[in-house]
């Protein structure tokens, strides 16, 4: 089961989590298992028709899954799934 | 000068009488202000009055840096500008990255004090120790790219230039001073443009080559390999990808960005072809980095129409996107892009320009402007063609340019009426794309800035409900509409952001661990003094503290620490529909702070801040 490293913005929403573990072949798999888990966690990672928007970052290592295969990108039991908050300005 | 990290020297040139001079930097005031705002706030207090004239030869304009800057050490090669300012009058001063700082940095010198006005346009040349002022008539008149190629024909690719545009020249009180030529680096905030003009000096050129001796260079060289990892994983990562405008539809989405001046809620599908990532996929060719910088959070974009088209230049970045973008419905990047490049060229600040056009839409959408004020040109909301016109109007004081050029506050003063109602301001400063009735923090934070409405004096809205600074003493935030704990964390992030612009390092170092303990860490490496963390924060209070009562002096109290009406009555919705209760934050805040209830520090405070006898 791949790892899931939750950031302290979300983790109101995961009842305090700071990493969990969920199967998978593909980052979208555990994803969206980890969506339906916590369905207020779900409706900021996926919109209503269940595409991931656009401003949150999935990252894999130090490589962002939007350069890789997306939500098809091969996880293991091995792989780390980071969740990285949209930030901006400056 | 026995701190290492620093020239201990000042330069000081009297415009008036054409004198270049050179003054000690001691180590008692090194240790206590550090440089950059803070040691440009020393010098504001103590060489002007309350009655200075802010466009006056007595206001001095002071560049300054930080004893990091032109070490090795990340992200360290920004500079100050610090006067009081032509827009608001009370405090001023603005930030900058790109290549300027380290290369002043390098010809010796801390800071450079400019008093005084030439009778005729000038420029100021500093190679090494060659300093002299030139008569800049033929540059008078110009746009700063044209100013800036102008100076690397004559004096070679490395000759940095801090310049002003037509708008500066013009007085324009929203006017900025630029580096980098086409990259569009901007001494934005406070219309120190218009000092600059004032003063009849179109530029300040360095070309610095000297070596900066540090206390520890081995120290510096391992903090620097622990910290590199961070620096290149998790958000520095999507800044490189995204730049500062990769959260714009997450903004959007929490009700963050301001949307028909301040007053919409929703704009979905607007943000959507704005954000960072729409210009990733469309108009950006690659990022740029600041000198020393290991993010990369700037953009570069292909200008499309009028005489850069097609060639490679500054892009907008968050703020600008928000001012330009959503604030006046354009929903067209190449058309922000062409406002972000013409502000650029005409030395306007994007943040405050955007802010005044946005306030001249409504006014015009509710007929206290008419097209016959407007010299013909519809001010409807969308209309990018319509806003890069005003730009240029504003830059040369043109009809109803003339208005605009005085910022939002005086522009509503001089309507009357129901103006004052959407003049959106604090302190006479128009405010960044944050909105503060989506976060408690930048509520607060906007309300008790110094220099009026900034997110970067607190830069707490990336970290309410989002990052954590573990070393900064206060428990992480997860609720932005709570007020419960925003108080404290303003205090606090208000002392480190006065230290990270004295130190002149990017703020954005704080993503990638570079926090309290590893900043004061590189502080000791490069200066050899024993600073610890607690010294850093206290530091931070001090300084944030002396400008306060620089601002005491010209009268700000309590009554000024507000918010805009429309911010205190409308409520926007759109992932908000909060109105902020800042005087309630504030009766906390001001005992965290040792401010009596007029918001005045009072003699306890400042004599824990070592600061009785100094104000």
């Amino acid at each position: 089961m791949a790892v899931i490293l939750i950031p302290e913005l979300y983790r109101k929403f995961t009842f305090n989590e700071s990493e969990c573990r969920f199967g998978g072949d593909t980052v979208g798999i555990v994803l969206k298992r980890f969506a339906a888990e916590y369905p207020e966690m779900g409706r900021r990672l996926f919109d209503d028709k269940g595409s991931m928007r656009s401003y949150v970052h999935v990252f894999i290592g130090k490589r962002d899954i939007k350069t890789m295969q997306e939500l098809r990108t091969p996880v293991d039991d091995h792989t780390v799934v980071k969740l990285i908050p949209a930030i901006a300005g400056g | 000068m026995k701190a290492k990290g620093y020239w201990g020297k000042i330069l000081r040139i009297d415009l008036d009488r054409g004198r270049i001079s050179e003054e000690a930097l001691s180590d008692k005031v090194a240790r206590m202000y550090i440089g950059g705002s803070g040691l440009g706030a020393r010098i504001l207090y103590d060489e002007t009055t309350s009655t200075t004239d802010p466009l006056g030869p007595d206001n001095p304009l002071i560049f300054a840096v930080g004893p990091l800057t032109g070490t090795k050490v990340f992200n360290s090669n920004r500079f100050e500008v610090v006067a009081r300012s032509p827009l608001t009058g009370i405090y001023g001063e603005a930030n900058c990255g790109g290549f300027w700082g380290e290369s002043f940095k390098n010809c010796g010198y801390d800071a450079l004090v400019i008093r005084g006005q030439s009778k005729k346009p000038v420029y100021l040349y500093i190679d090494n120790d060659t300093v002299k002022l030139e008569d800049a008539a033929s540059l008078w008149g110009q746009e700063t790219f044209k100013v800036d190629h102008f100076f690397k024909d004559i004096f070679g690719k490395s000759a940095e230039a801090a310049v002003i545009g037509p708008a500066g020249e013009n007085l324009v009180k929203i006017a900025s001073i630029m580096t980098d030529g086409m990259h569009g680096r901007a001494i934005g905030r406070c219309g120190m443009g218009a000092l600059m003009g004032s003063k009849k000096l179109k530029a300040v050129v360095v070309l610095g080559s000297k070596k900066l001796p540090v206390a520890n260079a081995e120290g510096i060289k391992d903090l620097m390999k622990k910290i590199a990892s961070h620096m290149n994983e998790g958000i520095p990562l999507v800044q490189r990808q995204y730049g500062t405008s990769g959260g714009f539809e997450f903004c959007e989405a929490i009700g963050n960005i301001p949307v028909k001046n301040w007053y919409q809620g929703p704009w979905p599908e607007g943000a959507k072809k704005i954000s960072g990532q729409a210009m990733a996929s469309s108009i950006l060719t690659k990022n740029y980095h600041c000198g020393r910088c290991i993010i990369g959070c700037g953009r570069t974009v292909r200008a499309s129409g009028g005489i850069y088209d097609g060639m490679e230049i500054g892009g907008p970045e968050y703020e600008t996107i928000g001012l330009f973008g959503s604030n006046l419905l354009v929903d067209n990047l190449p058309a922000i892009a062409k406002s972000n490049e013409l502000c650029n060229r005409l030395g306007l600040d994007t943040i405050s320009t955007g802010g005044v056009i946005g306030f001249a839409m409504e006014a015009f959408e509710r007929g206290i402007i008419t097209k016959k004020d407007s010299d013909g040109i519809e001010l409807e909301w969308g209309d990018g063609k319509a806003v890069h016109a005003m730009i240029k109007k504003i830059a040369q004081r043109e009809g109803l340019g003339e208005l605009l050029a005085e910022g939002v506050r005086s522009a509503a003063e001089h309507l009357g009426g129901i103006a004052k109602e959407f003049s959106v301001h604090v302190k006479g400063l128009e405010p960044p794309a944050h909105d503060p009735r989506a976060k408690m923090t930048a509520a607060l934070g906007f309300a008790t800035s110094n220099r009026g409405a900034c997110h970067l004096q607190a830069f707490s809205h990336d970290f309410e409900e989002g990052e954590v600074i573990d070393d900064l003493g206060s428990p992480a935030l997860t609720d932005r509409f709570t007020l419960i704990g925003k108080a404290e964390n303003v205090y606090r992030m208000q002392n480190l952001m006065s230290i990270l612009d004295s130190l002149t390092v990017c703020k954005f170092v704080l993503f990638g661990g570079m926090t309290v303990k590893p900043l004061s860490e590189f502080v000791h490496h490069v200066t050899g003094w024993d600073f610890d963390d607690t010294e850093f924060m206290k530091t931070g209070d001090r300084l944030y503290t002396l400008k306060r009562m620089y601002n005491v002096r010209l009268g700000i109290s309590r009554k000024d620490d507000v918010l805009p009406p429309r911010m205190l009555v409308h409520k926007r919705g759109g992932g908000t529909n909060e109105l902020p209760a800042v005087n309630i934050m504030l009766n906390e805040y001001y005992q965290y702070r040792g401010w009596d209830e007029f918001g005045i520090p009072t003699t306890k405070r400042l004599h824990e801040l070592d600061l009785d006898g100094e104000v």
